[in-house]
């Protein structure tokens, strides 16, 4: 159970893995591009901010130019606003008594010069009685001069002229019913009455239009203007004023009356505007020139057009690291495919060798390695079939101990009874049994000694059994030339006799025949014993368990040694019957010995 | 050519002409000058500086919004008929939207009539039709309301009441006495109300009205009918004492509010009127008008605060 838990925990973190893995081509791609556009990006704002700054610089110039254009305007017409207030006081009312001269020609007349600039020119007593007034003179009676705001400024601060905020005026009849809107110039004045000073105050009521004229044909770019303050920030002239008012729009003031002469950026309304503040003479008001930078014809088409280069730049760039991934990636892929097949395929190809010179060395490093390590897997393989061969070899070249025990008592007994002859040829079959079996130390011998090493074995053994059985050897001449690994007969006829002999009662008959036919060299030992099934016959060709002994171990030897010297396609058939009998055929390739040469 | 050159080429050659593109297309959109909305404005009566406050906040935003305005003033006030036959001449020449004020609940369905196709924003009321697209309006109801307070505060046990109705009443009109009567009931207060025809046999009833009844106090709730009636009570001289209320403002009124003939009115902000009026227009024909209803701004107004500076704002628009 743990270890299944075990198990699926790599299996996820394998996953895993294989999730965050991403392709050469994608990364590079990605890698590439990131520094493409951040490259892109860091040059397109090097650009941009000096281009920013000298557009900026350029507005605030243009501003500056504009603003000081509409003072130099504003400044004009106060001062000859004051020069009217100027010349009721000094040319007029300084040099009359009020009380006995008429001065009213004299301010119809200055009225009348001045009458597209002028709404009204009003002369009042400290009781706020009017002394004189033109084109206007009656006040109305539900009006109090001295609750005017432009009438307590005059009275507090005498000694300046003052500058009302645009308002009504409304203490004059009109027939016409007009309500105009006006600035109020006021001042403190004495007036000799019948020889005595009186004070009184001057109002000089502006034209407001004449102030608009001014600011209103001014040009800022597509939407931008010119509007005036006081110095608390109320506003004197805007162009959507009645707008302002009616609360349709509104004018960040309360940023600008904060403003020192001079130019700033300020975003209001989600619009970055160039501000340029200039503070008129005489009255503290403040000319405010208001250009939006985002209408500047010139710099939006640049930044448009600059914001467009680096998009399709961008674009361009991804392209072109796509392809130039690709080409970096491809013999990457191609080698890796072509490892992978070698890896899964286990062939004698080799790896792909193209691409740029590093991949191309790696191609080659692969392919070197990959000889290296065949050429040591052969010889590891060569070792270990040596080593088996070996082995092999050295098992069935050991002589059953039983089988020379019996053979030498069998010998003894012969002598005891006087059987000398039969002990001679007993004695004569082991030594030659013996001398094939050493056969110098090689394991190719001719099939002739193959064969007179089975018909040794065979006479030893027809003397131990006492003749329950026969033998015969069918051999064509041509056969005894070919070789052959030894001893891999006698094992076979061991079989016979133990398993297919033992129970025969002279009537036995182990035929041993050798033949060639379409280049294969067959020697088949037959028996006329009881014959095994095919079961039994499948397992005797078989690896044999640790627990397996005698003969089954035999076979398999004999087999192994076979296919061990000349491969898969020889070896052991086992062809039997029950109570038939059984015939084993030992393949091998027709090929003729040659002593100087075997077993090199 | 060779595939390496090959894709970079078509690459830059691709890009190349994006670029050249794009540019001449930017370029060439940035001159076009925008095209301008055919707005008609139908008024419900004569010129007076009523509508000519009116008017400046439509030049105003006919500026703006770059929009081409009719301003189509009637012969008589609140004359149906002429109202019906300058929509019918406007439709005909191809306006797109007609912003009024109606003279008749029923205008909009007999307008709806001679075209199916024709979009409203009506102004001073409103009124619930499919071709009505925005109402711009003081809340008439409230006004009244307002009215009404003021007229209690003058009112003495005893007094007579009077309340001027139109001949023919218009919307915006019917919801002022709404608004008024709603006040002066909840205070067991009677009105008596009298019907003033609309044209100059007007000044004459009331002359007569006034001579022959005694009434304490009056209420008009539109320029016409507060004007006829200061100038009928002035001409009366100062035989009579009667406080005199209403809605609307214009120059005369103003001036009879400073002689003291009328004692409170009760006005809205023209200028709004006619800036929203056009930019409602402009913005339906431009198919962004998501705003069916904007009330504007009214304040009460007597001889006290007359000049305080957010009531000349209100009362006297910049005339530019």
């Amino acid at each position: 159970m743990a270890c299944r838990q075990q198990n699926s925990g790599v299996g996820m973190l394998k996953k895993k893995r294989k999730g965050r893995m991403f392709e050469l081509q994608f990364l590079i791609s990605i890698a590439f591009t990131i520094v493409a556009i951040t490259g892109i990006v860091f040059v397109g704002g090097a650009l941009y901010i000096p281009f920013y700054n000298s557009t900026l610089e350029m507005v605030k110039h243009d501003n500056s130019q504009v603003v000081d254009q509409v003072n130099l305007n504003l400044d004009g017409y106060l001062r000859s606003m004051m020069k009217i207030s100027d010349s009721v006081y000094y040319k007029i009312l300084k040099n009359s008594d009020v009380g006995e001269d008429n001065i009213n020609e004299e301010l119809s007349l200055l009225y009348d010069v001045n009458m597209d600039r002028l709404i009204s020119i009003g002369i009042f007593y400290d009781s706020g009685k009017v002394l004189n007034a033109v084109p206007l003179s009656n006040i109305k009676p539900t009006v109090d001069v001295k609750s005017q705001e432009w009438f307590t400024k005059a009275k507090r601060r005498i000694e300046n002229l003052h500058f009302s905020t645009p308002h009504v005026q409304n203490i004059f009849q009109d027939s016409d019913l007009k309500y105009r809107w006006v600035v109020s110039l006021s001042r403190s004045i004495d007036l000799t009455y019948r020889g005595q000073i009186r004070y009184g105050v001057l109002l000089v009521d502006m034209n407001f239009s004449a102030i608009e004229q001014i600011c209103k044909k001014v040009v800022l770019g597509d939407t931008g203007y010119v509007y005036i303050m006081d110095s608390d920030g109320e506003i004197i002239y805007h162009p959507d004023q009645q707008l302002i008012y009616s609360n349709l729009n509104s004018e960040n003031v309360e940023k600008a009356v904060t403003y020192e002469d001079g130019s700033y950026i300020e975003d209001y309304k989600n619009r970055e505007r160039v501000i340029t503040v200039k503070t008129v003479g005489y009255t503290g008001w403040k000319i405010v020139g208001v250009a939006y930078v985002d209408e500047l014809t010139q710099y939006k088409d640049i930044v448009i057009l600059i914001i467009l280069i680096i998009l399709i730049a961008i674009s361009l760039m991804i392209l072109l690291n796509q392809y130039i991934s690709s080409r970096i990636a491809n013999p990457i892929k191609v080698l890796e495919r072509s490892v992978q097949k070698i890896t899964l395929d286990d062939n004698d190809e080799h790896v792909v060798v193209s691409g740029s010179l590093e991949v191309q060395h790696l191609a080659t490093a692969i392919n070197s390695m990959l000889d290296r390590i065949k050429s040591l897997m052969q010889e590891v393989l060569n070792e270990q079939e040596q080593k088996l061969k070996s082995e092999l070899d050295a098992l069935q070249s050991q002589i059953n101990p039983h089988f020379l025990y019996n053979a030498l008592d069998s010998i003894v007994w012969m002598i005891e009874k006087g059987n000398h002859k039969q002990a001679v040829i007993m004695v004569t079959s082991i030594s030659k049994l013996f001398r094939i079996s050493i056969s110098r130390g090689n394991n190719i011998i001719p099939v002739a000694d193959e064969l007179e090493h089975a018909r040794n074995y065979l006479m030893i053994q027809i003397l131990r059994f006492k003749n329950k059985f026969e033998y015969e050897f069918n051999v064509s001449e041509d056969v005894k030339e070919m070789k052959t690994i030894k001893l891999i007969v006698q094992p076979i006829i061991e079989n016979a006799i133990y398993h297919g002999m033992e129970f025969m009662d002279g009537d036995g008959l182990i035929s041993i025949n050798a033949f060639i036919k379409d280049g294969i060299l067959t020697i088949e030992v037959a028996d006329n014993g009881l014959g095994i099934s095919p079961e039994v016959a499948k397992q005797l060709l078989s690896k044999p368990s640790k627990k397996s002994k005698g003969s089954g171990i035999g076979l398999y030897n004999v087999q192994k040694r076979i296919q061990l010297y000349f491969g898969l396609e020889y070896g052991l058939t086992i062809e039997s019957e029950p109570d038939e009998g059984t015939k084993v055929s030992i393949k091998l390739p027709a090929q003729k010995f040659d002593d100087g040469l075997e077993d090199a | 050519m060779k595939k390496d050159i090959y894709y970079p080429a078509v690459f830059f050659a691709l890009a190349l002409a994006l670029i050249s593109f794009i540019s001449y297309a930017f370029i060439s959109n940035g001159k076009k000058e925008p095209e301008h909305v055919k707005v008609s404005f139908i008024i419900r009566g004569q010129q007076n500086s009523y509508w000519e406050y009116v008017k400046l906040g439509v030049d105003k935003a006919a500026y703006d919004m770059k929009a081409d305005v009719s301003f189509i003033t009637l012969l008589n006030d609140n004359d149906e008929k002429e109202q019906l036959e300058a929509i019918r001449r406007e439709i005909e020449n191809k306006t797109q939207i007609i912003v009024m004020s109606p003279t008749s609940e029923n205008i909009f369905e007999k307008a709806y009539e001679l075209n199916d196709k024709i979009k409203f924003i009506e102004l001073e009321s409103c009124t619930k039709y499919d071709n009505i697209y925005a109402s711009i309006y003081a809340d008439n109801f409230n006004m009244g309301i307002d009215i009404g307070r003021e007229t209690y505060k003058k009112y003495k046990t005893g007094d007579k009441i009077v309340l001027i109705e139109p001949k023919d009443i218009p919307p915006y009109y019917r919801e002022r006495i709404n608004g008024v009567e709603s006040i002066l009931k909840s205070n067991n207060i009677e009105v008596e109300k009298w019907v003033l025809p609309l044209d100059q046999s007007c000044v004459d009833m009331l002359k007569a009205n006034l001579m022959l009844d005694s009434a304490n106090i009056i209420i008009a709730l539109d320029y016409f009918t507060l004007y006829n009636t200061a100038y009928a009570i002035k001409s009366l001289n100062s035989e009579l004492d009667i406080a005199l209320f209403g809605i609307n403002s214009t120059n005369e009124i103003i001036s009879y509010l400073e002689e003291g003939v009328i004692n409170t009115i009760v006005t809205e902000n023209t200028f709004n009127l006619g800036y929203l009026g056009i930019k409602k227009a402009v913005e339906t024909v431009k198919g962004v008008n998501f705003e069916p209803i904007v009330n504007i701004d009214y304040s009460t107004i007597n001889i006290d605060n007359l000049y305080e500076k957010s009531n000349q704002r209100v009362l006297f628009p910049f005339v530019k």
